[in-house]
């Protein structure tokens, strides 16, 4: 068994085989460098579409925010005008006593914690729904948009490569 | 089913099968439970200690306990247990089933007729969820600290910490009939920040706790020789005020060129450790440390600092007044109840005050042994078998509180937890009102509400919204009461006082700007405001005190009756009845601290000058430069604390001037140290709107002095509790002269401490509105 290990070590010795084995490591190392340079140039991209990619999303979420604020200061202005109150009207006199004028202030304050919300009140409220769900509407359709957008790019790139 | 002649004593053991039961809390409800237990009182009593099964067995400790009370019986109750993580899982549900589990269990064991008395050693527990039985007759609860609330702003950062977890469990400290605490500055908190009656109240102090290992022994590896070393005994939480000690330590070494190391206990991250590596390179840290080890380092440190922002009892400078060891420690509360002259007190918000006092003790620790007179005291106070025998008595004191028919009332103020102090203060009224009234809160959160502390009320009593209250709700109640004050949180309480007559009570009488709310948020048309102007015009004419209120007609009139807190007010209000609406008048509640000899700090460089509240111009701040640069009050510091309204350029002048302390927002806490730190406050208000200054008598609470402006209700404070002045001008003559006589400062001191006892109590606040709601016919005319 030992004479042939020593065989099998002479012969790897030998100037021939090692010739052979450096070729072969050449072959290799040129192999490594292009592989090198490819992966240099998949960081490239990966950086490049990180970069698009967080560009994108700062994109989405700066509109997100701006169509946020726009909507939360209009459902804002329509939540402060929920309650209804009455119109007043004054007993024909020219000089209203303190004591009549209260109670027709009393009547109308009691009318206006039972009453509903006013027409304009409702309309308002019906177009803030309305804006709110165009409002969901279209943050969904720009994430959609956005999401399409960095996979467009992977496919494009990959579609390069092959 | 069995029955017991004695009454049952049902200890619930359940911190003991908690990982709490290592910490201070376990060790110390062990020994007090051993000293009680030697006690002949307890142990002649039927004592049942109820275990959890379902939670983690502690067979070692019952053990202890049988062998402590052979006599005794345990109950093995199946209750459940909080589902973890706090985060998405609320403890209240869990507390709702136990309180049903625990209901049925003890009545199937006891009867329905037995009545036991039952004890909760711990509350805010992580792995068990205790509770009190319905039954019960008497509900004791130890007490350890309100730390989580009085630093809600560190603990607000867990997610859901207070509503999962803090608040319900708070429900039960409300529940409790008797509440025992480990110190007077715990008594102090539970009084002065939930409100509880110092009739349920009763301090048992504590004891250091006995170390199990009896010989000292060196840490390993240990190179810093005998007596050439600090001890600092702490831990990692921003409470403990690492930091500043540590610059303190490192301030006083170089000052006096000493080679002193300061060894800090507990376990510290690496982060922490860097921190004050940086600040220091004389900080040692010991890690957590074997008992053994722990008595060597008390035995052979040069000193103990203790420099802790806050404790509910301070444990660690009892074990060195254990060891005879000299104690640098903060002037705070609860050292001062220990003693006012056995340790070295320093500031503990002031760096050069500290290291001024670590010199002082280091000097003193050369010549002298720790004055015996003043430890031996200490030892004699804190014992176990001195906290066993406070225990009882206060178990045996009978709760004397109103037995009344309770009324069940709709009451509504701003939210609690929101910004108007109205709502806070409600909140510390609830103890009080709970014994005469059965109360739905309504709450107005206004429309920028931000949560400035958590709403001790929530699970404590049934809350709901002001703007959801309806018609059909107004008779389902005995009496609707109204809190109303003069800005946009009382915006749906007004909307519910002007549709439906109550009892209001009237914070202000010129309601213009809650008025001008109401038509910008919409509540009321431009027209309807200006109809309650022609009515303001219109009413009270001829009357001397008609200019004293605004926008009050419409709400006064609609009333069954109106509360006011002070003369000025009921003058106001009378002015513009225009039929007879029956009228009180009650002093605002400001109830002194049970302690009231423990709140303010010991020894103080120079007189504390005050302005608190929120900052303003209409509250006389221009004042404070012209005191400032003045030579003639260079031995004041001024201290300028509250909610800011002036502009970011005036503030930063304001923290610029010399002797100027400015903390702007500061929480409810650190709002009433600073007042009862103060020994002037100075209120001399441009304008007055027919208020009265809860700052003011925050302030005279603690025994300070007030300096007010002679008008509306500050001319009512009794003169010789308060400083009047005449305006602006004359408030510098007054300032000097009271500086310059120390006696009159005492005597003032006095006055205001006893006027607020005898005057100021929520209990006289809350009988004041029992007696009229019960004197009146119902609010739904039922």
């Amino acid at each position: 068994m030992q004479d042939q290990t020593d065989k099998l070590n002479n012969q790897t010795n030998h100037p021939r085989a090692l010739e052979a084995e450096a070729d072969l490591l050449r072959a290799q190392l040129d192999s490594l460098k292009k592989l090198s340079h490819e992966l240099e140039q998949e960081v490239s991209f990966l950086r490049r579409h990180i970069y698009e990619q967080q560009r994108i999303r700062n994109l989405v979420k700066n509109l997100v925010s701006a169509i946020d604020k726009t909507i939360t200061m209009h459902l804002d202005k329509i939540a402060r005008k929920p309650h209804y109150y009455p119109a007043i009207k004054l007993p024909e006199t020219s000089k209203v006593s303190a004591e009549e004028l209260l109670t027709v202030l009393q009547a109308a304050d009691k009318q206006s914690f039972a009453g509903s919300p006013s027409l304009g009140w409702k309309l308002l409220t019906a177009f803030g729904t309305l804006l709110l769900f165009l409002y969901l509407e279209v943050r969904h359709a720009l994430f959609w948009l956005a999401k399409k957008s960095v996979r467009g790019l992977l496919k494009l790139r990959a579609g390069a490569r092959a | 089913m069995k029955r017991t002649a004695k009454t049952p004593l049902i200890i619930d053991c359940q911190l003991f099968q908690t990982f709490s039961r290592d910490r201070g809390m376990g060790k110390y409800s062990l020994e007090l439970l051993r000293a009680l237990l030697a006690q002949s009182q307890v142990a002649a009593s039927d004592i049942h200690f109820l275990f959890n099964s379902k939670a983690k067995p502690n067979a070692e400790l019952r053990e202890q306990l049988r062998a402590l009370a052979p006599q005794a019986q345990f109950i093995d109750a199946v209750l459940e247990l909080p589902k973890e993580p706090r985060e998405e899982y609320s403890v209240q549900p869990v507390r709702l089933t136990n309180k049903r589990l625990l209901n049925e269990l003890l009545a199937e064991r006891f009867g329905t007729d037995t009545k036991p008395v039952f004890l909760i050693l711990s509350v805010y527990l992580d792995e068990v969820c205790s509770i009190f039985p319905d039954q019960a007759s008497d509900k004791l609860l130890i007490y350890y600290d309100a730390i989580p609330y009085l630093y809600h702003e560190r603990y607000g950062q867990f997610i859901n910490f207070f509503n999962h977890y803090y608040l319900p469990h708070t429900a039960t400290v409300f529940e409790a009939t008797k509440i025992m605490t480990i110190s007077q500055t715990v008594a102090n908190d539970l009084h002065l920040f939930f409100g509880i009656q110092p009739e349920c109240i009763h301090n048992i102090d504590g004891a250091p706790i006995p170390r199990a290992a009896a010989k000292p022994v060196k840490p390993a590896g240990w190179e810093i020789p005998r007596n050439q070393f600090v001890l600092m005994p702490s831990g990692q939480e921003i409470r403990k005020n690492n930091a500043r000690a540590v610059e303190a330590f490192d301030k006083f070494v170089s000052q006096t060129g000493s080679d002193y190391r300061l060894v800090v206990t507990s376990h510290f991250n690496d982060e922490g450790r860097r921190d004050l590596q940086k600040r220091s390179d004389k900080v040692v840290f010991s890690g957590n440390v074997s008992e053994a080890e722990l008595l060597w380092l008390y035995q052979n440190c040069r000193f103990v600092l203790f420099a802790s922002e806050y404790e509910g009892l301070g444990l660690p400078v009892l074990e060195a007044v254990d060891q005879n060891k000299l104690v640098a420690c903060s002037d705070i509360s609860v050292f001062r109840e220990m003693s006012p002259d056995a340790f070295y007190y320093f500031d503990p918000l002031d760096v050069d005050s500290m290291a001024a006092v670590l010199a002082q003790t280091d000097q003193a620790a050369q010549r002298q042994k720790p004055p015996p007179k003043a430890y031996a005291d200490l030892r004699r106070k804190y014992s176990w078998q001195r906290t066993a025998q406070a225990f009882i008595k206060g178990w045996q004191t009978p709760l004397v509180l109103p037995a009344v028919k309770k009324k069940k009332i709709a009451l509504f103020c701003p939210d609690p937890s929101g910004f108007s102090a109205i709502g806070k203060d409600i909140g510390e009224l609830h103890a009080w009102y709970s014994c005469f009234f059965d109360i739905d809160y309504f709450f107005d959160k206004g429309p920028n509400h931000r949560p400035l502390r958590p709403n001790i009320l929530q699970y404590a009593a049934n809350c709901r919204q002001a703007e959801d209250f309806r018609a059909e709700d107004y008779v389902a109640y005995d009496a609707v009461v109204y809190h109303v004050g003069n800005s946009e949180y009382h915006m749906n309480i007004i909307r519910a006082a002007l549709a439906f007559p109550g009892y209001m009570i009237l914070h202000d009488t010129d309601l213009s700007g809650a008025y001008h709310n109401l038509v910008e948020l919409g509540y009321i048309t431009p027209q309807r405001y200006r109809l309650e102007q022609r009515l303001d015009a219109l009413a009270g004419k001829g009357s001397k005190h008609a200019a004293q209120s605004a926008f009050a007609v419409s709400l006064v009139n609609n009333q069954l009756a109106v509360v006011t807190h002070s003369e000025y007010a009921t003058q106001a209000v009378a002015a513009k009845l225009l039929h007879p609406v029956r009228q009180a008048y009650l002093e605002l509640p400001f109830a002194p601290p049970i302690y009231p000899d423990i709140q303010r700090r010991l020894k103080r460089a120079k007189v504390s000058v005050a302005f608190a509240g929120i900052i303003a111009k209409v509250k006389g701040i221009d004042l404070i430069e012209t005191i400032a640069f003045s030579e003639e009050f260079a031995n004041c510091q001024i201290n300028v604390f509250g909610f800011s309204a002036v502009e970011t350029e005036q503030l930063k002048k304001l923290k610029q001037l010399p002797h100027v302390n400015v903390t702007t927002n500061p929480t409810d806490f650190e709002f009433q140290r600073l007042l009862a730190d103060s020994d002037i406050l100075i209120n001399v208000r441009l304008a007055y709107k027919g208020e009265t200054s809860g700052s003011t008598l925050s302030h005279m609470r603690y025994g300070g002095i007030a300096l007010v402006r002679d008008f509306g209700w500050f001319s009512e404070l009794p003169h010789d509790t308060v400083i009047k002045v005449t305006g602006p001008e004359a408030t510098l003559a007054a300032l000097r002269e009271i500086l310059d006589d120390e006696p009159r400062r005492m005597r003032l001191h006095q006055k205001s401490l006893a006027y607020m006892q005898q005057h100021h109590s929520h209990k006289a606040y809350a009988e004041g509105m029992y007696a009229l709601i019960e004197t009146q016919p119902s609010a739904s005319g039922q």
